[in-house]
C-alpha cells in the first residue's frame, strides 16, 4: 500500500535556482582554499630519509657458537632441545607445537605476514658466551652493547635484578642476595626448566596455549631463553625486576619464554625492554609471556619495545588473575616493521582487576597493530584500557581490542578509551574494538577518537614565543604524557627522546 | 577457528570492512536467506520502472549485505518501486507479510532531484506465528543539495528473517537522514552504506530498537567519507529482552581526500535480561589527518538509583523500566512522521517491557 502526497510550500523556480547557485559558488571557494592549504602543508613538510637511532643501531661483530641451518624441521626442534639438555616432556611439547604450527594458517585479518618466511629465519642462534654470574666476565663485545644501553647502571642504581638476553641465550643473570633469601626466584627460563621442573611443568603453556595462533605454536616449538620469576606468598618485591632483550644476529628469530608466578598476597614489578640493531634481512620475534597472579596478588608488567625497523614482532602476552588480584600492563611500542600485540587479561577470580596503559608510535613504513584484551569471567571484576597512538609518514597505527563479559561476570565494570593522533594524511590510523556482553549486570563504557593536532593550541604556544616545531613536539609529548608517567624513569626519558627524534622536521 | 554458526545457517553477509579476531564471531552475520526457498509470490507492485543505471550502480558499489543477497534480490524481486521525488513529496508505504504473502523481495530506488527536500516512510510488519522471509534493497541517489528523510520501521514476529541493504550515494551538499525503528523478535540484518562522494555531503542515522524473545538483530553501518567536509552521525539506542542478541557494527571510514570531515557514532544498549547478548564493534578507519572521528559505546542495566527514584514515586518496577527505555528511544521515534505508527510502536514497547 503506497500513499503519496505533497506537503511542500513551493519555492519559485527562480528562487530555487538562485539558492543552488549560491551554495555551489561557496563550495567552489572553499575547495580552492583547501587545495591551497594542502599544497602549503606538503611543501613545508620535509622528508626524513633515514632515522639514526643512536646506540640502538649499533651492530657488533660477533661469533656464534652454533648457528643452525635455515628453515624449521623436526630435526631442528630436536637439536634445540638436545643442546639444552631438556627433559623428555619438554621435547614432546616442542614437537606437538611444531605439528600445530604446520597446520595453522596465518591470521585472516591484520597486517600481511606472507613475508615471514620460515626458511629465511634460523631459529636458534646461540652466542659463544656461557651463562655468567659476574658482569665483568661477560665478553667485551656484548658488554659494550649493554653498557651503551645503560643496563648495568640501571642495576647499580635501583634494579633488584637484571636478566639480559643477548640473542637467544641469557648471558648475564643476577639477583640481589636479599631477594634470594626471601625465596624469590628470578632466573633465566632454561635454568628454570632444569632446576624447578615441577613448578615449570605445572604452569608452562597453561596461560598461552600453542593452539592460540600460528606464532604461539612456533614459539612453543623453538623457544629459547627468557625469564622465570616466582614470588612466594606474602612477599613484596619493592624494586623492579628488569630484563632486556636484544637481537643481534641477522636473520635470527627470538623466541623467549617468560613465566611469572606471583603467589597469594605478594606483589612485584617486572620490566621488559627490547631493542635490536638494524639489519636488512627479516627478523622475527615470537615470544610468549605467561603471568599467573594469585589471590590478592599484584603484578605490574612494563614493556618498551624498540625493535629495529625490519622486525616482525608477533608476541603473545597473557595474564590469569585470581580472586582480588591485579595485573597492570604498561606498554610502549615504537619499533618493528610489523607488530601484532594484544596483551590479554583473563580475570577468572572474583574481584580481579586489570589495567592497561599503552602507546604506539608508527613512523615510516611501520604497521603497528596493537591493543589489549580484557576477559571478565568472574563476578565483580573490573578492567580499564587506555590506549594512545600516533602515526606519521605513511605509518599505520591500529588499535585492536576486545572486552568480553562472560555470563558469570555480573557486577563487572570495564572502561576503554582510545585516542589516535595523525600527523599527516599519508599515515593511517584505525580503531577496531570488539565488545561482547553476555550478562545484564555490567557497566561498560567505550570511547575513541581520531584527530589531528589542534591548530589553536599551536597558535597559542607560538604566540608565547615558542617556535612552531617545538610547539608541535610539546603537544605530542603532552599527548603521550599519561603513558610516560607510568613508565620507569629511564624508559620515560628514552620514550621522550624517541618522540623528539621522530618528530624532527617531520611534521609541517 | 570460526565460531559455531546457528543451526542450519551457513550464508554469511555484512562482513566488516576491516575484519578482526576470528574467534569473536563479529566479522560477519548469518543472513538466514537459505532458510526459505524463494517462491514466486506476487506482491502489489510500486510505481515506475527501475533505472538500469542505478541497478548497475548498486551492483558495482561492492556494498550491501553480500553479493549473493543482492543477486537474489535482482533475480527474484516481487516488489519493485522507483521514486523520483521533488520538493515536499511525502511517500508512505506499508507492507504486510502474512500466510498469503510470506516472501517479500523488495527492490527500490529513490532519486532526489537537485535542491529538493522529500521524505519517505516504509513500514514492514509480519504476523507473529508466520514464517516469513524478506530480502530487500534500497538504492538512494541524492543529487546536489537535496535532502531525503527516510524512515524505516520494521515489526517482525519471531519466525521472520529480514535482510535489507540500503546504499546511498550522496552528492555535493546533499543530506540523507535515516531513521530506523526495529521492534522485532526474528532474525534481522540491517545494512546501511553511505557513499559520501560530494563535498559537504552528509548522512545521519538514528536507530531505536527493542529486541525480544530469540531475536537476532544485526545493525551494520558503513559510512564512507570521500568528499571534503563530509559529515556523519550515527545514534543507536535500544533495549534487549529475553534471549535477544544484538550486534551493533558501525564503521566510519575516512578516505584520503576527506579533509575536514567529521564523523560520530554512539551506541547505548540497555540490557533487561541476564540472557540477552550485546555486541558492539564501532570501527574508526582513517587515511586522512584533518578529520575528526569519535565513537562511544556503552551497555548495562538501568541505573538502580534511577529505578529507585521512580519506584519511590509509586511507579512499579516494570513501568519504570518501560519509562526509562521510552525516554532513550523517543528522540528517534519523534522523527517518524506518522502519529498512528508511533502510537503502535509505543504500545509494542509497553506490551513487551511493562506487561
Amino acid at each position: 500500500m503506497i500513499k503519496k502526497n505533497n506537503t511542500a510550500v513551493h519555492l519559485s523556480q527562480e528562487a530555487l535556482q538562485e539558492r543552488l547557485k549560491e551554495r555551489k559558488e561557496k563550495r567552489e571557494v572553499s575547495r580552492r582554499e583547501r587545495q591551497k592549504a594542502r599544497e602549503k602543508r606538503s611543501a613545508e613538510r620535509t622528508e626524513v630519509v633515514e632515522m639514526r637511532r643512536g646506540v640502538y643501531d649499533n651492530k657488533n661483530k660477533f661469533e656464534y657458537a652454533l648457528k643452525l641451518e635455515k628453515g624449521l624441521t623436526e630435526e631442528i626442534v630436536r637439536e634445540i632441545s638436545e643442546s639444552k639438555d631438556e627433559p623428555e616432556w619438554m621435547l614432546n611439547k616442542r614437537l606437538e607445537a611444531l605439528e600445530i604450527f604446520n597446520k595453522t594458517p596465518n591470521p585472516s585479518w591484520g597486517p600481511d605476514l606472507s613475508a615471514v618466511d620460515m626458511n629465511e629465519i634460523s631459529t636458534y642462534v646461540r652466542p659463544k658466551a656461557q651463562l655468567e654470574s659476574n658482569w665483568q666476565e661477560v665478553p667485551d663485545e656484548i658488554r659494550s652493547t649493554f653498557d651503551q644501553l645503560g643496563i648495568p647502571e640501571a642495576e647499580l642504581e635501583m634494579l633488584s635484578g637484571v636478566g639480559a638476553q643477548y640473542d637467544s641465550e641469557v648471558v648475564y643473570h643476577n639477583l640481589k642476595q636479599r631477594f634470594k633469601d626471601m625465596g624469590v626466584v628470578y632466573t633465566d627460563f632454561d635454568t628454570a626448566v632444569r632446576e624447578y621442573p615441577d613448578i615449570v611443568q605445572e604452569y608452562y603453556g597453561k596461560c598461552v596455549n600453542p593452539r592460540l595462533h600460528r606464532y604461539a605454536a612456533l614459539h612453543y616449538a623453538v623457544w629459547s631463553g627468557g625469564s622465570f620469576v616466582s614470588v612466594p606468598q606474602g612477599i613484596e618485591v619493592d624494586f623492579p625486576l628488569q630484563s632486556y632483550f636484544r637481537l643481534n644476529a641477522p636473520g635470527a628469530g627470538q623466541f623467549e619464554h617468560t613465566l611469572i608466578i606471583i603467589e597469594e598476597g605478594s606483589s612485584a614489578h617486572f620490566i621488559e625492554g627490547c631493542s635490536a640493531p638494524k639489519y636488512n634481512t627479516l627478523n622475527l620475534h615470537a615470544g610468549a609471556v605467561e603471568l599467573f597472579i594469585k589471590d590478592d596478588a599484584h603484578l605490574r608488567y612494563s614493556t618498551i619495545e624498540n625493535w629495529s625497523r625490519n622486525m616482525y614482532n608477533l608476541n603473545t602476552k597473557r595474564a590469569i588473575v585470581d580472586k582480588g588480584g591485579k595485573i597492570e600492563w604498561v606498554s610502549g611500542s615504537f619499533g618493528s616493521a610489523v607488530s601484532m600485540l594484544y596483551p590479554a587479561s583473563i580475570l577468572r577470580g572474583e574481584g580481579a582487576q586489570s589495567e592497561f596503559t599503552g602507546i604506539t608510535f608508527a613512523g615510516k613504513d611501520q604497521y603497528l597493530d596493537t591493543g589489549a584484551q580484557s576477559m571478565h569471567l568472574a563476578p565483580n571484576t573490573s578492567s580499564s584500557i587506555n590506549s594512545k597512538s600516533i602515526s606519521k609518514s605513511n605509518g599505520i597505527a591500529i588499535y585492536r581490542g576486545l572486552v568480553e563479559i562472560g555470563p558469570n561476570a555480573h557486577g563487572s565494570k570495564s572502561t576503554v578509551s582510545c585516542e589516535s593522533l595523525m600527523l599527516d594524511s599519508e599515515s593511517r590510523s584505525d580503531t577496531i574494538p570488539t565488545i561482547r556482553i553476555s550478562t545484564d549486570d555490567v557497566d561498560l563504557g567505550h570511547e575513541a577518537k581520531i584527530g589531528r593536532i589542534d591548530e589553536t593550541a599551536i597558535f597559542y604556544l607560538m604566540s608565547r614565543g615558542i617556535p612552531e616545531d617545538e610547539a608541535k613536539a610539546m603537544i605530542v609529548r603532552g599527548f603521550a604524557e599519561p603513558i610516560a608517567k607510568e613508565l620507569p624513569m629511564e624508559y620515560a626519558v628514552e620514550m621522550n627522546n624517541l618522540i623528539s627524534l621522530e618528530l624532527k622536521g617531520a611534521i609541517g | 577457528m570460526d565460531p559455531k554458526a546457528p543451526e542450519g545457517l551457513s550464508l554469511k553477509g555484512s562482513v566488516l570492512p576491516n575484519i578482526t579476531f576470528r574467534w569473536t564471531g563479529v566479522n560477519y552475520a548469518y543472513t538466514g536467506l537459505e532458510d526459505l526457498a524463494y517462491q514466486n509470490y506476487s506482491f502489489e507492485t510500486g510505481e515506475g520502472e527501475l533505472d538500469p543505471k542505478l541497478e548497475d550502480a548498486l551492483e558495482n558499489s561492492g556494498l550491501g549485505i553480500s553479493k549473493e543477497a543482492l543477486q537474489a534480490n535482482k533475480d527474484l524481486a516481487n516488489f519493485t518501486n522507483y521514486l523520483e521525488l521533488g520538493e515536499g513529496d511525502e511517500v508512505k508505504m506499508s507492507l504486510v507479510l502474512n500466510k498469503e504473502n510470506p516472501v517479500l523481495v523488495d527492490r527500490q530506488q529513490i532519486v532526489l532531484k537537485e535542491g529538493q527536500h522529500a521524505r519517505v516512510l516504509v513500514d514492514i510488519s509480519s504476523e507473529d506465528d508466520v514464517k516469513v522471509l524478506r530480502n530487500g534493497t534500497i538504492y538512494i541517489d541524492a543529487k546536489e543539495d537535496s535532502v531525503l528523510d527516510l524512515v524505516l520501521v520494521s515489526r517482525f514476529g519471531k519466525d521472520a528473517t529480514s535482510n535489507i541493504s540500503i546504499v546511498s550515494k550522496v552528492s555535493d551538499g546533499a543530506e540523507v537522514n535515516i531513521v530506523n525503528a526495529e521492534v522485532s523478535a526474528g532474525r534481522v540484518l540491517f545494512n546501511y552504506a553511505a557513499d559520501l562522494v560530494g563535498i559537504d555531503a552528509q548522512t545521519n542515522v538514528s536507530t531505536a530498537y527493542i529486541a525480544s524473545e530469540e531475536a537476532s538483530l544485526d545493525l551494520y553501518y558503513n559510512i564512507l567519507h570521500k568528499g571534503a567536509e563530509t559529515l556523519s552521525d550515527i545514534q543507536a539506542n535500544g533495549a534487549l529482552l529475553d534471549k535477544a542478541h544484538k550486534a551493533f557494527r558501525g564503521t566510519l571510514d575516512f578516505k584520503e581526500g576527506s579533509e575536514g570531515a567529521k564523523g560520530n557514532e554512539e551506541e547505548y544498549a540497555i540490557l533487561l535480561s541476564p540472557d540477552a547478548k550485546s555486541i558492539a564493534v564501532p570501527l574508526l578507519l582513517s587515511h586522512e589527518e584533518e578529520v575528526e572521528g569519535n565513537h562511544a559505546a556503552s551497555a548495562g542495566r538501568i541505573d538502580e538509583e534511577m529505578l529507585f527514584y521512580l519506584t519511590s514515586r509509586g511507579i512499579n518496577r516494570k513501568q519504570a523500566e518501560g519509562l526509562i527505555v521510552a525516554a532513550r528511544i523517543t528522540p528517534t521515534l519523534d522523527k517518524i512522521f506518522d502519529d498512528e505508527l508511533r502510537e503502535i510502536i509505543m504500545k509494542e514497547l509497553e506490551e513487551r517491557i511493562v506487561l
